[in-house]
């Protein structure tokens, strides 16, 4: 099973070659164009996102589902063992509890999603405000790091602050732990105990390619040449200069909010991206530049003109699909619904991660610890669980902050 | 200041500077997660890097027996860990740096293939403040993506259990550039020559691919087998900021940070990298520091020494104005400084680096530009008129080398005189020689 499951890139059929293309196809393009260009779409192949994180739709899907398989056995396993022990201290006996009712693959990811909207709005809450490349790193650490591990195990409200205070080592923005600590609301340990998790969910990758990058480049590319695109025609020179700005503008946001909200770096380039979100705000800028680019690059090339766009229109409009649970009553609803299921289906031995960490390292290092501190740690740990069960999904960031 | 208790592998240098602008400490010690109990379990195929020698699944058969054993307790991203940690086998210390531990190690499957395994040290101060150290975490990001002959080559990352992040990279027996530098090895310019471009082809590819090294000195470079310079440690790397962002100052071991970090830009390039080039061939060229400034026992450094590097640096290159470097009265730690002159033309230049040619010396002076608008890229460098003319780079095969380490030690258990290695390594380096060259 898990070891027939091919997480590698190489051996994906169909979309592989698609993918190749857009990449082939930028590579290609910016030969002609631009230097630097050529040298990031070339390097993309040889990144982490491209060699351990891009997968077809199907694969991403076999992944899940294996991943909420053996989270749900797991849990199961747990609820046993605990009625075990406490109806007669006997280890467990090889069976699964049959009552748990646990999370679908589906339930997960919306979850999952909750957990990337609340790492959206820590950007509001925290001073100095993050830059938007921080958020979407983090965002990205969360999505990768559940395709390993189930919110069943772990809740997304104990991973996501730490993978936001990863990311921000990792892209040098630098906070006081006790700063971040304080606004967010949380303690120390809940945003140190996860870390080891993460990096090896992550598999010790921690460079994120972010398509705003890309768009950079791509919209000064698109200025450069906006007098050979068709949609300029006759245009004054001022009103395709503010045209552009503003698809920039518009496109920058997409690819910093919706996208990040939706598979899209799993299953695209960033230069795919970075166009679908072009498309997105302005569709017939964004064909009059694929249209111009495969006029520069001649014939040979025309066949593929067709996958791309598709793969573009593909990629749009996975973007499109995504709709904020704010602007939507049945969405929150819904939350709520899986929020109290995950409570009855959570792990009940990885409820706690600073609790399992101080637990195993107590074993290590025995005595570190006075008495009266551990007291007073398992007191704090009581209230802080019993707050946490009171809530849906723990409790809301920005209501954290104000109370 | 880097944390001063951890022995540095060089006392009498300046230290990389790493994490300057952080807090005290007040909270309590954290303590991340360690992994839990190992298991067994069909192993999924773990993650490799397609160009990177594959080093088989170890199966011995103890590990076959217990394999058969359902694991109730399986995590899929523990299981990779393991496997990726069951493929290699750790040996003895081989160094010591600020925050790592390096040792040697081998391929379960394959003894020969000798690796190195740097373990981060868990430094209290850097736990409380930041949990994993950020120094580990930039390592790691920009080694799994910077894949190139010059550059040191990560096979492999895991944790273990004690809760430390282990890195598998390339072994290197034939020590670095420093030790080269300091060593009664002779080389000539044409080994110069072939340090410097693979040193500026390295750099030219981290630069390519937005990064900037920020620790570059001869230390940090080290000597493979083959001859191949490879840059290491990546600790102080970053990526370009935006216009919009601020990147520290306090970056890159003093005697290799060009002025402008000194002045406190808080935006800069990769002209920086360049310097430090430039200062390494300086140094490759007289075999000693070109311009540091620093007491012996110099560990941290403070704004006392940094003027102190930047005096000296005004002695030997003028002291930067307006007029030569517009802008630099704008830089946040702009101090009015004694004035003493440029070197007037190639003349002081000439007396100082008597050893190498015309052209040579340009691209030197070049490099060593105040002004970072003028000061050349690394592509530049590589483009330089230099590299076309005589001597030619030499082979990397002829290249000077520290015999490995090893052979050395086998050399002394079969009860060889030492010095029998080095007779026959000195037969093959050439004896400094650069006539005619002036
Ligand atoms: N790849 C390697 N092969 C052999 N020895 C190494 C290797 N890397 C490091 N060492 C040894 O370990 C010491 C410390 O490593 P270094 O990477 O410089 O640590 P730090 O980043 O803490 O300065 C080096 O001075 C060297 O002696
Ligand atoms: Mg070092």
């Amino acid at each position: 099973m898990l070891a027939e499951k091919p997480t590698s890139t190489l051996r994906r059929p169909q979309q592989f070659s698609l993918l190749i293309l857009g990449v082939h196809f930028l590579f290609a393009w910016s030969t002609v164009f631009t230097q630097s260009k050529m040298i990031e779409d070339d390097g993309y192949r040889a990144s982490s996102q491209y060699r351990l994180w891009s997968f077809t739709e199907e694969q991403l899907h076999d992944q899940r589902t294996e991943t909420n398989r053996i989270a749900s056995e797991k849990v199961r396993r747990a609820f046993n063992r605990a009625q075990l022990v406490a109806s007669n201290g006997i280890g467990e006996d090889g069976t699964s509890h049959p009552d748990i009712n646990t999370l679908t693959v589906d339930e997960e990811q919306r979850i999952v999603q909750w957990g990337c909207e609340k790492i959206l709005e820590m950007k509001t809450i925290l001073e100095p405000s993050p830059p938007s490349q921080v958020i979407a790193t983090a965002i990205q650490y969360l999505r990768r790091f559940y395709l390993y591990n189930s919110p069943m195990t772990y809740h997304p409200k104990s991973i996501m602050v730490s993978a936001l205070w990863m990311a921000t080592k990792a892209d040098h923005f630098f906070y006081k732990l006790d700063k971040y600590c304080h606004q967010l609301g949380v303690t120390e340990d809940d945003v140190k105990a996860p870390e080891f998790l993460i990096m090896q969910a992550l598999r010790f990758t921690l460079e994120v390619r972010h398509p705003t990058r890309s768009l950079e480049g791509g919209i000064a590319e698109i200025r450069l040449h906006s007098s050979n695109l068709k949609c300029f025609k006759d245009v004054a020179t001022s009103q395709v200069r503010r045209r552009i700005d503003t698809a920039g503008d518009k496109a920058r946001r997409l690819l910093v909010a919706d996208t990040q909200m939706t598979d899209a770096y799993f299953l695209y380039t960033p230069a795919q991206m970075w166009l679908a979100a072009v498309l997105t705000v302005d569709e017939q800028l964004a064909i009059s530049y694929i249209e111009y680019l495969f006029d520069r690059l001649g014939t040979a090339v025309a066949p593929i003109k067709q996958k791309l766009r598709d793969t573009i229109i593909e990629c749009a409009e996975l973007t499109k699909s995504y709709t904020s649970p704010d602007n939507d009553k049945a969405t929150k609803a819904e939350l709520g619904r899986i929020g109290k299921k995950l409570r009855k289906c959570q792990d009940p031995e990885k409820l706690d991660i600073v609790e399992v960490a101080r637990a195993k390292a107590a074993e290590k290092r025995e005595g570190t610890d006075s008495d009266a501190e551990k007291a007073n740690k398992k007191r704090k740990l009581e209230r802080e669980r019993l707050e946490k069960d009171g809530e849906v999904f723990g409790p809301d960031l920005k209501n954290v902050k104000s109370g | 200041m880097a944390p001063s208790k951890a022995a540095a592998p060089s006392p009498l240098r300046p230290m990389s500077p790493s994490m300057q602008n952080t807090t005290s400490a007040r909270s309590p010690l954290g303590k991340a997660l360690p992994l839990r109990k190992p298991s067994i379990k069909e192993a999924k195929p773990s993650p490799k890097r397609p160009a990177q020698r594959e080093p088989e699944q170890s199966e011995t058969n103890s590990h076959k027996a217990k394999r058969q054993k359902v694991e109730p307790d399986y995590d899929m991203a523990e299981q990779m860990n393991r496997d990726v940690q069951n493929k290699y086998v750790k040996g003895k210390e081989l160094g010591q740096g600020t925050y790592a531990v390096v040792y040697k190690g081998h391929l379960k499957s394959d003894p020969n293939h000798i690796v190195a395994i740097k373990r981060f040290k868990i430094i209290p101060d850097m736990k409380r403040d930041f949990g994993i150290g950020p120094d580990t975490i930039r390592e790691i990001k920009y080694l799994q993506e910077l894949v190139h002959n010059n550059i040191v080559r990560m096979y492999d990352v895991y944790a273990t259990k004690d809760e430390t992040i282990n890195m598998v990279i390339e072994y290197f027996a034939c020590g670095n550039l420093e030790e080269m530098i300091h060593s009664k090895m002779s080389y000539g310019l044409a080994d110069i020559k072939a340090w410097m471009g693979m040193l500026w082809r390295a750099i030219y590819f981290c630069h390519s691919n937005f990064v900037l090294h920020r620790d570059l000195k001869p230390g940090n470079l080290l000597i493979a087998e083959d001859g191949e310079l490879k840059i290491a440690d990546f600790g102080l790397a970053r990526s370009f900021a935006g216009p919009d962002l601020n990147m520290t100052a306090t970056t890159i071991t003093l005697w290799y940070r060009p002025p402008e970090l000194m002045f406190g830009a808080k935006h800069y390039s990769g002209q920086v990298d360049v310097w430090s080039c430039g200062m390494i061939l300086a140094e490759l060229l007289i075999r000693r520091a070109f311009i540091g400034f620093a007491d012996e026992d110099m560990a941290a450094e403070t704004r006392q020494t940094v003027l102190g590097q930047l005096d000296l640096l005004n002695q030997s290159l003028g002291t930067p104005r307006e007029d030569n470097w517009p802008g630099v009265s704008k830089l946040p730690d702009y101090v009015e400084m004694e004035p003493y002159k440029a070197p007037a033309g190639k003349g002081e230049f000439r007396r100082w680096f008597s050893n190498i040619d015309d052209t040579g010396l340009e691209l030197l002076m070049w490099t060593l530009t105040f002004d970072p608008r003028r000061r050349p890229s690394a592509k530049q460098c590589l483009e330089h008129e230099w590299w076309q003319l005589e001597p030619r780079p030499t082979d990397k095969e002829h290249l000077p080398r520290k015999k490995n380490v090893d052979e050395k030690h086998v050399a002394k258990e079969i009860g060889l005189k030492p010095g029998v290695v080095d007779e026959k390594f000195t037969g093959v380096a050439r004896k400094l020689d650069f006539g005619g060259m002036k």
